[in-house]
């Protein structure tokens, strides 16, 4: 049977890819009552595939809406045949497919984070909330250079190697929710045991948590050209840095952490305040006074409150909550979300809506000139 | 029809991109970590007219678990992250969610200016960097022998494991009957050794190593080097070794 480009653009595709979308729908909505928002949204919405009744493979929203794109491409190069003679539908397809390629484009590239300073603390990094990363130095000084792996790009038996050393790394066990287990609670210790900051022997998944925040992935690394270490176990209960020592002279130091996303400003705190209703314990307002730093030479102060986040080149910093501790230090926390592609979404609907509209009036228009010529 | 093929099929294939090689990112991490507070900065501020922060004086002590009606729902994290008062500034990582990724920088990276050590008659010292803390050279003219000191956390692997890759680099069996000797300097050491199965498996190189627990971390001296050479300055090692202390800070 020879595939042409009409089948991609068939219009039962369409309407059974819409079907299915509205069964996903209606399928996460009941999953998440019991399994949470986050488990729903992977096993529905973020996959390609997912096992329906725990047997039968059935495509996810990721894949049911990459077919949708390719239709819809298909369908405007096959069917559409006006050109700017009918400008209403054509409009409405740019718009649909400006909101497919932008929802895309957000998925690829957004982020949400969070930064959290003490008074008188600066930072250009934000962490992630769910994604964790192997961070790599020589030093770890203030101002210190890192590589990284996202730990979701990780799969048994995958290798990498970071530049400037001879280390080699070969994923052995990789989990997004695992814990660790020491020699003690192992009936046989192993013979070779790996090393581990937090003094693991081994490590075991766990069931996947209702929210991500609350994961702790492990993984278990084979590690060639270090002279201290065969095997690595790291977690998040690790304290600190593993330092390996190379081969070839001088260490690096690796890390199992959350992910770091660079920020393009330096961010100080120079104070936060907070307020209550009066003789209640609600929370009026949050506000922290930051140092916004460019460059060398370009700073200025800004004021994030709730309700009124910060924006610069398509970063937006919130005022998220806050922490104190004992000596009376409070610590601000800021949401920190990128995406480049937020007013996307918004063209794409004024473009939709101005081609229903110049439709449904070029429409009406043609219908009535019918009408006169009839008459 | 080839172009729109095209078309489609490019398209689609940014649309469901699927990578699978591995990618290493590079970033600068800046931290300006807060002065210490002092007695000054509890008082609270009295605010100006013109203060940007005016709207907000300091009126009833927190209770962070409340939020107005619109806030954004705190999730795991920063609900913690305003849990009830920690007893540390920076308290340690106890947890995934302990500091909002602040794992890694409690306690403070090793830092070794507290560990001091007498170098032995005609030996010269270098700077090391990272875990390593220094290098000694018995003979500035011999590069190939050469004694490292460095530091990692508790535990750190475990004599047996750590003797038995030693023992591996230098071509012995890893099991074996290395000399195992604690020692009385002015920290106690774990003293491990195996010349003698080096010079008589007639191995080129060996492996000498006094090993000192901390408490808060693992340091080894080690030396490493051709087998006669090592064995030639192994007195002098022990010097070294034996005047290795870790400094503590008197209380005022």
């Amino acid at each position: 049977m020879k595939i042409s480009i009409r089948h991609f653009a068939s219009i039962k595709l369409t309407v059974f890819c819409l079907f299915w979308l509205t069964v996903l729908t209606f399928w996460g909505t009941v999953h998440q009552v019991d399994h949470g928002i986050y488990q729903a949204q992977e096993r529905f919405f973020n996959s390609m595939f997912f096992l329906g009744f725990g047997f039968i493979p059935l495509p996810g929203a990721m894949l049911v809406m990459g077919v949708l794109f390719v239709n819809l491409m298909g369908s405007f190069l096959v069917h559409y045949q006006a050109g700017w003679r009918m400008p209403g539908l054509m409009l409405i397809h740019i718009g649909l497919i400006m909101m497919l390629l932008g929802g895309f484009f957000t998925k690829v590239t957004g982020i949400e984070a969070t930064v959290s300073l003490f008074e008188g603390e600066g930072r250009n990094v934000a962490v992630s909330r769910t994604e964790w990363e192997i961070s790599f130095s020589d030093e770890l000084h203030a101002v210190q250079p890192y590589q990284a792996v996202d730990l979701s790009d990780l799969r048994k038996g995958k290798t990498f190697q970071f530049r400037d050393s001879e280390l080699r790394f070969r994923v052995m066990e990789v989990y997004p929710h695992a814990e660790g287990i020491t020699a003690e609670s192992l009936q046989t210790p192993p013979t070779m045991a790996p090393e581990s900051a937090a003094g693991f022997v081994a490590i075991q998944p766990l069931p996947k948590m209702k929210t991500p925040e609350d994961h702790t992935p492990a993984i278990r690394l084979q590690v060639e050209g270090a002279t201290n270490a065969e095997q690595l176990i790291l977690t998040p209960r690790d304290q600190r840095p593993m330092g390996l020592e190379l081969e070839e002279g001088g260490g690096r130091f690796v890390m199992l952490r959350r992910k770091r996303y660079e920020l393009p400003l330096f961010m100080e705190l120079n104070e936060f305040r907070r307020s209550y209703y009066p003789g209640t314990e609600v929370a009026q307002d949050y506000r922290s006074l930051i140092t916004v730093r460019l460059g060398e030479d370009i700073s200025r102060e800004v004021v994030i409150k709730m309700n009124e986040p910060f924006r610069l080149n398509g970063w937006t910093f919130y005022q998220q909550s806050f922490a104190v501790t004992d000596d009376n230090s409070e610590m601000s926390v800021f949401a920190v979300t990128r995406n480049f592609g937020r007013l996307v979404p918004y063209w794409a609907t004024g473009i939709t809506s101005l081609g229903l509209a110049m439709h449904f009036l070029q429409v009406q228009w043609m219908q009535l000139r019918r009408r006169r010529k009839r008459a | 029809m080839f172009v729109k093929l095209l078309t489609i099929s490019v398209l689609s294939g940014l649309f469901l991109t699927a990578c699978g090689k591995v990618e290493v990112r590079k970033y600068t991490e800046v931290v300006q970590l807060p002065e210490r507070p002092d007695a000054s900065r509890q008082a609270p501020r009295q605010p100006q007219e013109s203060d940007p922060m005016r709207a907000a004086p300091l009126t009833v002590e927190p209770i962070p678990s409340n939020m107005p009606d619109d806030h954004p729902t705190l999730t795991g994290e920063f609900a913690e992250a305003s849990a009830p008062p920690t007893s540390q500034m920076i308290p340690p990582a106890s947890g995934p969610n302990s500091m909002l990724g602040r794992e890694g920088e409690v306690p403070p990276p090793p830092k070794a200016t507290d560990i001091v050590w007498e170098l032995p008659e005609g030996w010269t010292e270098r700077a090391g960097s990272g875990m390593r803390i220094a290098e000694f050279l018995p003979d500035s003219e011999v590069e190939d022998g050469l004694v490292t000191l460095i530091a990692l956390g508790p535990g750190a692997g475990g004599l047996e494991a750590n003797v038995s890759r030693w023992r591996a680099q230098v071509g012995l069996p890893p099991q074996g009957e290395s000399q195992t000797l604690q020692v009385e300097g002015k920290r106690t050491f774990t003293f491990v050794t195996f010349a003698r199965e080096s010079r008589e498996a007639e191995l080129p190189l060996t492996t000498t190593a006094a090993i000192y627990s901390l408490g808060d971390r693992t340091l080894f001296l080690k030396f490493t080097g051709p087998t006669d050479y090592v064995t030639d300055h192994k007195l002098d090692f022990l010097e070294l070794a034996g005047s290795l202390d870790q400094q503590t800070e008197s209380m005022p």
